[in-house]
């Protein structure tokens, strides 16, 4: 079920496995990609999602002050109920660096791991 | 904790290069800022994060930077600033670059003077006269040495001055007479050194260390070497930086730039002094990228070429390269070979593969 959508991302939810997907594409202005957190925020304060996949495959970088932004609204998402977030690596070199220091940023706690393709996410997502 | 393997700081760099000069749109300049957060995190102890930062640097200047982004990596790179007497002490007497290299050339000037009772010495940018007191130390005690006459070419009044006052403080057992210039070398007319040249006799050596690639013009370097060949030297040392920063094409020229100084980094690495020192060298050097990548064509001033090409105006002007060099270093360390390189006749400083800096050695055949 699709539950938000906007010309940088598709956030669609699986109601069965509990299951947020967060499928960014392209460039994202601050405003869009602020925009985009804090739906998926909204969404996981108010529904029983335990698993969050964000598919960066092809997302274009984030700026260091947004990336810091997402960074700062990961505990919300753990203690709203999420048990793990599953990060599908981006193609673009310049975004991977970024997701690099978002990283950094929030601590890669081990409930968070970061895969090249989709499958090998969800595979690791269903063992928490 | 997991990790996943991030790009190399040069893959990324070449990518955000690539968009030179106008294709840096709130896209591309975002990959700027995401690349320059992710090089100034760590970038104390990484030289090529330090070295990457330094280029940024230089291409924000071109485009402008995020307004939003709470990083400027002037305030950030200012902490590693040192005072610029100290860098300088450094360069000349710890950077084996220069304290080598010059060491080279003048053993092999004293080589070519020894046995005459006079002497001239042209030095083209002669700075504070650093290598040329070096010189006539070296050459202090040279059985029947009566006279070295200094002509010392330079922009920088200021600098004129000391070396004036250091050649005069100097302690020797030979005369010394200076004539000092302040001129740009591509605007002096070579024929006002004729009153000095008719009054002295022995061997004129000329020489430039770091100074020639500061002549903005192709057409003005060959002119210059032209008019030294006019004064029929016995020897014309040059010591210059092996790169192509005279090339036009961006892209290359930032590769070109990037392959120099990041070999040099990887030798002030291995410099045994603190990291203030180090930071504040590849800083210092972070000025020169400044100007080859973010300077525009015609007010650029750091513009290398490769030797071969110095070696090309050589032969043009009419010179021939000679073997004449003394005391060629067996093993200076910090990764650091100097050999003699055949295709053009002079002798190569390199790190691995790349030959950051060369001397060449003139003659007049006639």
């Amino acid at each position: 079920m699709q539950v938000f959508t906007s010309p940088i991302i598709s956030l669609d939810y699986d109601s069965v496995k509990k299951v947020l997907y967060q499928n960014w594409d392209g460039f994202a202005t601050s405003i869009q990609f602020r925009e985009a957190i804090d739906k998926t925020v909204d969404f996981v304060k108010q529904n029983p999602v335990l698993y969050i996949v964000s598919n960066t495959t092809t997302q274009r970088p984030v700026g260091p002050e947004d990336g810091k932004y997402a960074a700062s609204k990961m505990p919300v998402l753990f203690s709203s109920g999420v048990k793990a977030m599953a990060f599908v690596l981006p193609k673009n070199v310049l975004t991977k660096l970024a997701l690099g220091n978002f990283a950094k940023e929030q601590g890669m706690p081990s409930n968070v791991r970061y895969f090249d393709d989709l499958q090998e996410a969800e595979d690791w997502l269903f063992t928490f | 904790m997991q990790t996943f393997p991030l790009p190399s700081v040069y893959e990324a760099l070449l990518l955000v290069m690539q968009n030179y000069p106008d294709n840096f749109n709130e896209e591309k300049k975002l990959e700027v800022e995401a690349l320059l957060d992710h090089c100034i995190r760590g970038l104390e102890s990484s030289s090529e994060k330090f070295l990457a930062t330094l280029f940024i640097k230089a291409i924000r200047k071109h485009i402008g930077s995020s307004t939003s982004f709470e990083h400027d990596e002037n305030i950030y790179l200012r902490k590693f600033e040192v005072s610029q007497i100290e860098l300088f002490n450094f360069l000349i007497n710890e950077f084996p670059f220069v304290r080598d290299a010059q060491k080279l050339v003048n053993s092999s000037i004293v080589s070519l003077i020894r046995g005459h009772e006079e002497a001239v010495i042209m030095d083209i940018g002669i700075g504070q006269g650093v290598q040329m007191l070096n010189l006539l130390k070296m050459l202090d005690g040279t059985e029947g040495l009566r006279k070295i006459t200094m002509i010392g070419i330079e922009p920088f009044g200021d600098a004129l001055k000391v070396a004036k006052e250091k050649f005069s403080e100097a302690d020797l057992s030979f005369k010394v007479e200076f004539y000092p210039i302040c001129e740009f070398i591509e605007a002096f007319d070579f024929s006002g050194l004729k009153p000095i040249l008719s009054k002295t006799s022995g061997p004129l050596i000329v020489n430039e260390s770091l100074a020639l690639h500061h002549v903005p013009r192709l057409i003005d370097r060959h002119k210059v070497i032209q008019c030294v060949r006019a004064l029929k030297p016995k020897a014309f040392f040059l010591t210059e930086p092996n790169t192509d920063h005279f090339e036009p094409d961006f892209y290359k020229r930032f590769q070109n730039c990037y392959n120099h100084y990041f070999h040099i980094f990887q030798v002030i690495d291995t410099i045994p002094s603190d990291y203030r020192v180090k930071d504040g060298l590849k800083l210092f050097f972070g000025r020169e990228i400044d100007d080859v990548i973010g300077g525009g064509d015609h007010d650029r001033s750091e513009k290398h070429e490769p030797a071969f090409r110095w070696v090309e105006k050589l032969l043009v002007a009419g010179f021939v390269m000679v073997d004449r060099f003394t005391g060629l270093p067996e093993d200076i360390g910090h990764g650091i070979e100097v050999v003699f390189n055949p295709i053009t006749g002079g002798v190569d400083f390199k790190v691995k593969k790349e030959t950051v800096l060369s001397i060449l050695q003139a003659a007049c055949v006639n």
